[in-house]
């Protein structure tokens, strides 16, 4: 063999391995797929935290490459270093230290000051069980319509969690389903919350919380550990770890401890999280007609969990003195994409009357909503492992 | 040692007794075969007595260095380990079979030479009489499990009903599980009973968002009253840091020092606000004082009062849509 061919044979085989090569219409779409996302994130804010790390990690997991050459780079390639990363979403150990953080980072305060709005939160959990019903009748298993269903609860770590036990095929697709849907809440909720409450009602103004002491503070995780863990065990890991992370908050010892878990901890968790679910994606694992069902069926979930928290505000009126009534408008907050869904809530309610500021109210619920979503994937996992 | 360090020593053996209680109650006897003419070959085509040991926990435990013996006499008490371990046979190192994953099995072949492989034991097993069998933790004292099988026919085996469990049986000859599990269910899957039983999800909506209610409501009623017994704690407090008036005492000092105020009144007249010309000099020397040692705090000497509307006594913001 001379050295010209020598050359050219190297120069061939190169060309094998390059993604020119190797590149399906999958990949070229889901690469489109990712860049817009990174342009909502960047352009648009919508959750640049989020969309930015999934929107590339898409962009990486559909990065054509020869895969019978061994050079251990997918995602799905075992002992790669994205396998090693996508183990913690795999075998669910991101999920609880997502939740370690926002245990660290959340304020009861406002759930304690109002106990009744934790019953927001348990009401909007009815968007994961209405899904869930819409996906058995469209034909999926129970296993599978339940990980699509938590999709309602609008928190990403849940939804991955139950996923990842219940339906590990459908992951990836229910993950970036969530994450999107939790960046698009301001484009989802609003319009509903409209549609759904009067003007009158938009305008009612609820009294300011009370105070609340030190030692309630202290005492609301570890009572609401032992209430809620003594009934879902199945809830623990989420449960234990956002519980873990308000103690450590609120106990005012641990300071130290509570700042790293609710910045630098949860940062790290959510950078490979976001990064490894977007990899996921793989054209030949993503493009299929479950995908869109998924899509259609997470946008079902939002949108009855939405109304159910609004409709609920609406029956409990029915019954609370006239001077305690509550604004319906803090309703959509049930849903525990936090804050957002909060904010929502206020800056609908300063549209209609500029002076009714409904955050501090609608963050009880909001929390409520993240307790309650673990509640209910934690009874699933119960009802269908 | 002062009393934290002892009671963190308390707990620390209290927790080491604890991990070794698991293991006990994690490693277990589960089926033992004494009479094998038919049944399971070893890797050299020879039938031998064979005892299953059984992880049935949800760890891994590894079983290497763990002893199995059928001499009954190590259960005195008072014998030595080097005595012991003489009448025991050792589960050997260097198998990865030993390492037994959550509710996994490891089969052990008796009656045999260790030099047949790591997994033939020498333990005598008589087909013909009850043998008495016992695992032995790496120790050599603690005893993890024991039990007497009875005289067996052929290629039965003796087995709990289910692995773990207390209740022991003679299984025949074509009912024994060497390495798998004890009872075998063959059952219906949870998912395929849900499809059956609850086709549109409806049951299970009722429930889970009833366990979900039931969740957040429980938050909800012990917040509601925790919530009342610190504010009724919060009120009692205030209450009892406040000052006790004693009205009679009161009464007295506050008679006596409006009748010292007159007078000075009557004396020296209205300007005076009914103060003693000895306080004013008091605090005219205080003040001199802290100016001459320099203890006073620098100030400007000038008050600027500014103007500010706060509305605080307007009518609209009184005003709400039933004001008439």
């Amino acid at each position: 063999m001379g050295f010209t061919e020598f050359l050219a044979e190297n120069f061939n085989e190169f060309l094998g391995y390059t993604g020119f090569v190797n590149a399906s219409t999958g990949n070229i779409i889901m690469i489109i797929v990712g860049a817009i996302l990174i342009y909502l994130a960047i352009k648009k804010d919508f959750e640049p935290l989020l969309l930015i790390p999934i929107g590339l990690g898409i962009i990486i997991g559909n990065i054509p490459f020869k895969a019978d050459a061994g050079l251990e780079v997918g995602l799905y390639e075992d002992n790669s270093v994205l396998n090693i990363f996508y183990q913690g979403v795999r075998q669910g150990w991101y999920p609880p230290l997502v939740f370690l953080g926002i245990g660290a980072m959340t304020d009861f305060s406002a759930l304690i000051a109002n106990p009744k709005l934790v019953l927001i939160g348990a009401a909007a959990q009815f968007g994961i069980f209405g899904a869930y019903m819409v996906a058995l009748g469209l034909g999926f298993e129970p296993n599978q319509a339940a990980g699509i269903a938590i999709i309602g609860g609008a928190d990403g770590p849940t939804a991955i969690f139950l996923s990842s036990k219940l339906s590990p095929n459908l992951m990836g697709a229910i993950a970036v389903c969530a994450y999107s849907y939790m960046a698009l809440v301001p484009l989802i909720q609003p319009p509903l919350m409209r549609m759904l409450t009067t003007k009158k009602e938009r305008l009612i103004r609820m009294k300011p919380a009370r105070q609340v002491s030190q030692t309630e503070r202290i005492l609301f995780p570890i009572i609401g550990l032992l209430l809620t863990t003594f009934i879902v065990p199945s809830g623990l890991p989420l449960l234990g770890m956002l519980f873990f992370g308000n103690l450590l908050k609120e106990s005012g010892k641990t300071t130290r401890l509570a700042k790293t878990a609710g910045s630098a901890l949860n940062d790290i968790i959510v950078m490979l999280l976001g990064l490894t679910v977007g990899c996921s994606t793989q054209a030949s694992e993503f493009l299929t007609v479950n995908t869109l069902y998924i899509f259609i069926l997470g946008a079902c979930s939002f949108m009855i969990a939405t109304a159910s928290g609004v409709l609920f505000v609406k029956v409990m009126n029915l019954f609370l003195p006239k001077d305690k009534k509550l604004n319906p408008l803090i309703g959509n907050a049930g849903v525990s994409a936090v804050p957002m869904s909060a904010r929502i809530s206020n800056n609908i309610g300063l549209e209609y009357d500029r002076h009714n500021f409904l955050l501090m109210h609608a963050m009880g619920p909001n929390v409520a909503g993240v307790i309650g979503s673990a509640v209910a994937a934690g009874a699933l996992l119960g009802f269908l492992s | 040692m002062n009393k934290f360090g002892l009671l963190l020593g308390l707990v620390l053996t209290s927790a080491s007794t604890g991990a070794l209680g698991q293991v006990s109650n994690s490693i277990k006897l589960n089926e033992v075969m004494t009479n094998n003419t038919t049944s399971l070959q070893d890797e050299y085509g020879r039938r031998e007595a064979w005892v299953e040991i059984a992880n049935v926990s949800f760890s891994t435990y590894n079983v290497r260095g763990m002893f199995l013996t059928t001499d009954r006499s190590v259960l005195d008490p008072e014998m030595s380990v080097p005595e012991r371990i003489k009448r025991m046979s050792i589960i050997p190192n260097g198998d990865a079979r030993t390492n037994l994953s959550a509710r996994q099995h490891l089969l052990l072949y008796c009656n045999s030479n260790p030099a047949k492989g790591t997994l033939h034991l020498s333990v005598k097993i008589d087909p013909e009489k009850p043998t008495w069998i016992g695992l032995y933790n790496g120790n050599a004292t603690q005893l993890l499990d024991s039990v007497t099988v009875p005289a067996l026919g052929a290629n039965q085996s003796y087995a709990r009903q289910h692995d773990g469990s207390p209740v022991w049986q003679v299984k025949p000859a074509d009912a024994v599980t060497p390495g798998i599990s004890n009872y075998i269910q063959v059952d219906e899957t949870k998912i395929a009973k849900l499809k059956r039983n609850d086709p549109y999800g409806i049951g299970i909506t009722v429930l889970a968002m009833g366990i979900v209610f039931f969740c957040l409501a429980l938050l909800c009623i012990f917040f509601t009253l925790f919530g009342m017994f610190m504010k009724h704690r919060a009120a009692a407090k205030k209450v009892a840091n406040m000052q006790p008036l004693k009205a009679g005492v009161k009464t007295m000092e506050k008679t006596v020092e409006l009748g010292h105020k007159t007078n000075v009144l009557l004396q020296d007249g209205l300007k005076s606000k009914g103060i003693d010309k000895e306080t004013y000099i008091a605090v005219i020397a205080l003040a001199i004082q802290q100016y001459t040692s320099n203890t006073h705090d620098v100030e400007s000497g000038i008050i600027t009062i500014k103007p500010k509307d706060t509305d605080w006594n307007v009518e609209y913001i009184q005003m709400t849509q039933f004001h008439e």
